[in-house]
């Protein structure tokens, strides 16, 4: 076997490992949050080695931040990729249908709003900037060229997106069997690109009485 | 001369309630649930310890009450819903009033609840029966036509609430300056009544 193979083969299993430690850490921050976590329950249900894991992380606030950024990262490669040479509202409804279909369909990566010392953390909060610019952008340019509703901010379009993606109700309500995964992203994906289109013409007079 | 007095005297009353809830909330947020003690909350409300007492039996009673008061914003038998029969008008009245307790006020901050709260058999079935409420909202708007009928109606109210209650990340739009709390209002309750639309009804494009 050459270096390289080796070396690839070791890069693998060093990114597969730590992949397993942000999995485990995942679920217990999901289990019992973040203050009740602790190096060693990360490792016992990671299967491996405290120092093994100190190798990997220095402490469990970087385990925390690596799971959430990684959460709020996900399949944005992906969605850069399948938005190229689109009007803004196909590149909004691309990236609703993405981030709905990974939340869904892999809720082992979901994880629930992050406790305080994750939610505030520089790279954390980098992640998430880098996310609403990008939301914004999109709707930025739906306004100007007309598809999109000018009387929403597009900031405001970024957070109420980031809101319902972030929201782990919905997975209760499919877990109590009041909806399925289809029906949720059905609505959803409704829901998410027709709330910022642009309206004609009121038909709900009486609500401003 | 005795009603008038009655009266007042019940309204200060309520008004000293309602501050003694949004205390307590705003500390379960700040703090933690298992953190907050009566006397912090009487501290932040500007009351004595004792006056808590005449409110409340306990702690635990105290921070249930303060979220189930926020479940009653949501409620959909409120006297300003009188005399509208549309569902989404409905709907309509009672999402700007969630966002403006939601919203307008910086001292009436929280989250969703801490687990102790959000598991107890209280609130639990408080939410089931607000959620069953505007889920018939929706329904009743499907059949006439006002909200689309692609929607489930379970996933179109829990969109609602994802979006009313993430105060602690939209508040983050007013702090940094983006939009004034009016404006945020105001717009949040566009976007979930378009949502709820359907797309012929409003002519896109």
């Amino acid at each position: 076997m050459s270096k390289a193979t080796k070396d690839g083969l070791r890069s693998r299993q060093r990114l597969a490992r730590e992949s397993a430690i942000l999995d485990a850490a995942r679920q217990i921050l999901m289990e019992s949050g973040f203050e009740a976590m602790t190096m060693e329950l990360v490792a016992d249900r990671a299967m491996i080695t405290k120092p093994t894991l100190y190798a990997y992380f220095p402490n469990k606030l970087e385990i925390g931040v690596a799971c959430m950024v990684r959460t709020v990262r996900r399949a944005d490669g992906e969605a850069l990729l399948a938005e190229e040479g689109l009007s803004p509202v196909d590149r909004w409804a691309v990236r609703v249908r993405m981030r709905l279909e990974d939340k869904f369909r892999s809720p082992e990566i979901t994880v629930a709003r992050p406790d305080e010392p994750i939610r505030t953390h520089p790279e954390f909060r980098q992640a998430l900037n880098e996310l609403t610019e990008h939301l914004a952008s999109i709707v930025s340019d739906g306004r100007q060229a007309g598809e999109m509703d000018t009387g929403i901010a597009s900031k405001v379009a970024a957070f109420v997106f980031i809101s319902v993606v972030a929201n782990v109700g919905f997975e209760q309500l499919i877990a109590d069997g009041r909806t399925t995964t289809e029906d949720t992203l059905r609505t959803l994906t409704a829901q998410l690109t027709r709330g910022i289109q642009p309206r004609a013409h009121q038909h709900h007079n009486e609500e401003t009485d | 001369m005795k009603k008038p007095t009655e009266s007042l005297r019940n309204r200060q009353k309520q008004q000293r309630r309602e501050a003694i809830l949004a205390a307590a909330r705003a500390l379960v947020t700040e703090i933690g649930y298992d953190a907050v003690t009566l006397e912090m909350i009487a501290e932040r409300a500007e009351l004595t310890k004792p006056t808590l007492y005449a409110y409340f039996e306990n702690r635990d009673d105290l921070i249930l009450a303060a979220y189930l008061r926020v479940l009653e914003n949501s409620a959909t038998t409120r006297a300003d819903l009188e005399g509208i029969s549309s569902p989404l008008a409905r709907l309509s009245i009672i999402v700007r009033r969630v966002l403006e307790a939601n919203f307008s006020d910086p001292d009436s901050m929280y989250a969703w609840p801490p687990n102790p709260i959000a598991n107890h058999p209280l609130f639990v079935t408080e939410l089931q029966t607000i959620r069953n409420d505007l889920e018939s909202l929706v329904r009743q708007g499907q059949a006439l036509g006002e909200i689309a009928s692609d929607l489930d109606p379970a996933v179109a109210i829990q969109c609602y609430f994802s979006v009313a209650g993430n105060y602690l990340t939209l508040r983050r739009l007013i702090d940094g300056g983006v939009v004034d709390a009016p404006t945020l209002i105001e717009q949040l309750h566009r976007f979930i009544l378009q949502s709820l639309q359907p797309p012929a009804a409003r002519g896109t494009l």
